[in-house]
């Protein structure tokens, strides 16, 4: 297979994309001519068993439980009081109600796992408070778009489920690894915001300890979750799909607890759980699919193979896939991006060192850089939409700017020290 | 098409939480009383494969299916409408396709009496009969969406084409999400 064929392939995937069919489409399209050009209908033949065990798979049942887990959590208001809970600690901070959107979208899209849903209830909730405290505008949708993108990368992160499906690594693991570098950079942007956005009145009126400690009671129910469903994944008690069922049934436990629970919120958490379930299991099943053709074609080989005639180090080539993803990240939305890459990518970075594991949190940081890069960033669109005042998309845009070259900077500092990523897992393996 | 889409999503979400009971339940016992049901992780198994199909349908109905709006949205109005309907037409084929190497693993199963490879040696016809009709859901729906647009496109109904067959917009979601953010924040009873 040639290097020609290879990005023609991909070409004729991506335009098909552009075009607006829908992405499962384009990268089924693409696998099963390419499979029956190079094999004809034996391989073609081969797709129907994938489908049956791609589907029967306690790996992809992790993603309808995290997706309901997050859904019951968001529709029962267990989320809505963080903001409050968080901003009487932050709101004295330089910067206050900023860090209070990083620390808030961090723990809401953390727990809900969808980037609108966190744009929506903190940014309606915040906005006002910025701007009765004369926050400037980008730098509160700034913080409102980037602390967003957090979700994705602190566990529990479907994107990371999908990363495990795609190359075949241990879920558990890439969760491990997900936490330090989550909190990291949610540190990275709140240091940002301690050096350069000094904007908005600070909070003199000094709230009493008692109000303080009363508001964490909001925050007991998000963190109890937390802790049972990744504790029991760290403690090595329970599997991924284990710990998002006990998820299930505890988030269930506070929404009884907090008298929201009836069937409207049980209707409607299932129907958006399905929704964001079908749109994120179709694309992971076609890219299954097309596993088969690359593998059968030997493109991985030939990638590899292109990409080794280059000389490159380990280091130069990472820096090369950062490029390279900021391009594809502009114009593809964040799971198109992680289901049409990981296949090819994983097995060529083993050639240089890489491990999977380190690998599925680098592209997931590249993902959280495609949410708010224009044109296509969603999370730029959805806190633009959460806005009141009219203002230009552009102030999006702009704010969210640092925060894309904290996240590079950031990308670099994982590159040139892995050990932030692989210390905890590889310490919870025993293998330090 | 909402009703076939809610009752997808209700089924959905009825086994979804059965089956988080379940294997709560059985991640306790093991943990604390070193007793095992046996087979949870089969049954989740096949719940899932059966489950995937009524969210593609849930995600049809409702246009959440990932499409890229970069291009797209810069057209105008009539060959936006065509590329929805060739969106809709596509989809249709992707679900007759699914639903095409569904029939043939069932038959498969069906000829060689084929059984699961684990202690409950489950007949892998019924919950692969079960998947079929889930997947023939999904293809039913898909398809109905198809030419409900190519009767749009007959009627040259543009404006209907980008409402009900254009890429979800993240404004409709957003204003979902607002409402319900409202609802939520109305005082309790």
């Amino acid at each position: 297979m040639s290097i020609a064929v290879v990005g023609l392939g991909f070409a004729a995937m991506l335009l098909l994309m552009f075009l607006g069919l829908p992405v499962a489409v384009a990268i089924v399209a693409v696998g099963a001519i390419g499979g029956w050009l190079g094999f004809g209908m034996p391989l073609v033949d081969m797709m129907g068993g994938v489908i049956w065990s791609s589907l029967n798979s306690p790996s992809i049942l992790a993603i309808p439980l995290f997706m309901l887990l997050g859904e019951l959590m968001l529709r029962g208001g267990i989320a809505d009081r963080m903001y409050d809970a968080l901003a009487v600690w932050f709101g004295r901070l330089p910067g206050g109600l900023l860090h209070t959107n990083i620390a808030t979208c961090a723990l809401f899209s953390a727990t809900s796992g969808s980037s609108v849903a966190t744009a929506a209830t903190v940014g309606t909730i915040a906005l006002p408070a910025l701007e009765k405290r004369n926050y400037a505008t980008r730098a509160s949708l700034g913080s409102l778009a980037a602390g967003g993108t957090l979700g994705i990368l602190i566990p529990p992160s479907i994107n990371l489920l999908v990363y495990g499906s795609l190359a075949n690594t241990s879920v558990a693991q890439l969760f491990t690894a997900g936490l330090v570098p989550g909190i990291l950079l949610a540190l990275c942007f709140s240091l940002y915001i301690l050096a350069f956005e000094r904007s908005g009145d600070a909070e003199h009126a000094v709230v009493p300890l008692a109000v303080k400690l009363a508001h964490l009671r909001h925050l007991v129910p998000p963190l109890v979750i937390f802790l049972v469903v990744m504790g029991s994944i760290y403690g090595g008690l329970a599997t991924p799909t284990e710990s998002a069922a006990l998820g299930v049934v505890i988030a269930l436990a506070f929404v009884a607890g907090s008298g929201r629970l009836d069937l409207d919120l049980l209707v409607n958490s299932a129907m958006q759980a399905a929704r964001t379930t079908g749109m994120v299991v179709i694309v992971l099943t076609c890219a299954l699919l097309l596993n088969i053709t690359i593998s059968m074609l030997g493109v991985t080989q030939a990638v590899t193979q292109w990409v080794g005639s280059f000389g490159l180090d380990r280091l130069t080539l990472l820096l090369v896939l950062i490029v390279f993803y900021l391009v594809l990240g502009a114009f593809l939305d964040a799971m198109s991006m992680l289901v049409l890459t990981v296949p090819i990518a994983v097995p060529m970075m083993a050639t240089v060192g890489v491990d999977a594991i380190w690998f599925g949190i680098f592209i997931v940081l590249m993902c959280e850089i495609a949410l708010i890069t224009p044109p296509v960033g969603m999370n730029l669109f959805v806190v633009h939409g959460v806005r009141r005042d009219g203002g230009s998309f552009g102030d999006v845009i702009k704010g969210s700017l640092p925060y894309v070259a904290v996240m590079i900077a950031f990308t670099v500092l994982i590159i040139l020290v892995p050990d932030i990523v692989m210390w905890l897992p590889d310490s919870l393996a025993g293998r330090r | 098409m909402k009703i076939v889409a809610r009752m997808a999503g209700i089924t959905f979400g009825v086994m979804m939480l059965a089956l988080s009971f379940a294997i709560a339940a059985e991640t306790l016992l093991r943990k604390f009383f070193a007793y095992s049901f046996g087979g949870i992780d089969e049954l989740g198994g096949y719940a899932v494969a059966i489950a995937g199909p009524l969210a593609f349908t849930v995600a049809a109905v409702e246009q959440a299916h990932i499409r890229i709006n970069l291009l797209h949205g810069r057209l105008p109005e009539a060959a936006r409408g065509v590329l929805n309907v060739v969106a809709a037409v596509s989809l249709a084929l992707l679900a007759l396709f699914l639903l095409y190497f569904t029939i043939r693993t069932v038959q498969d199963t069906s000829a060689y009496r084929s059984i699961a490879q684990t202690p409950w040696a489950t007949p892998l016809i019924y919950p692969q009969a079960v998947w079929l009709a889930a997947m023939g859901v999904f293809a039913a729906a898909a398809l109905v969406l198809a030419l409900q647009a190519l009767r749009c496109l007959a009627r040259r109904d543009w404006a209907v084409l980008d409402r009900r067959f254009g890429p979800g917009s993240a404004e409709a979601e957003l204003q979902a999400e607002l409402d319900d953010l409202e609802k939520r924040r109305e005082p309790q009873p």
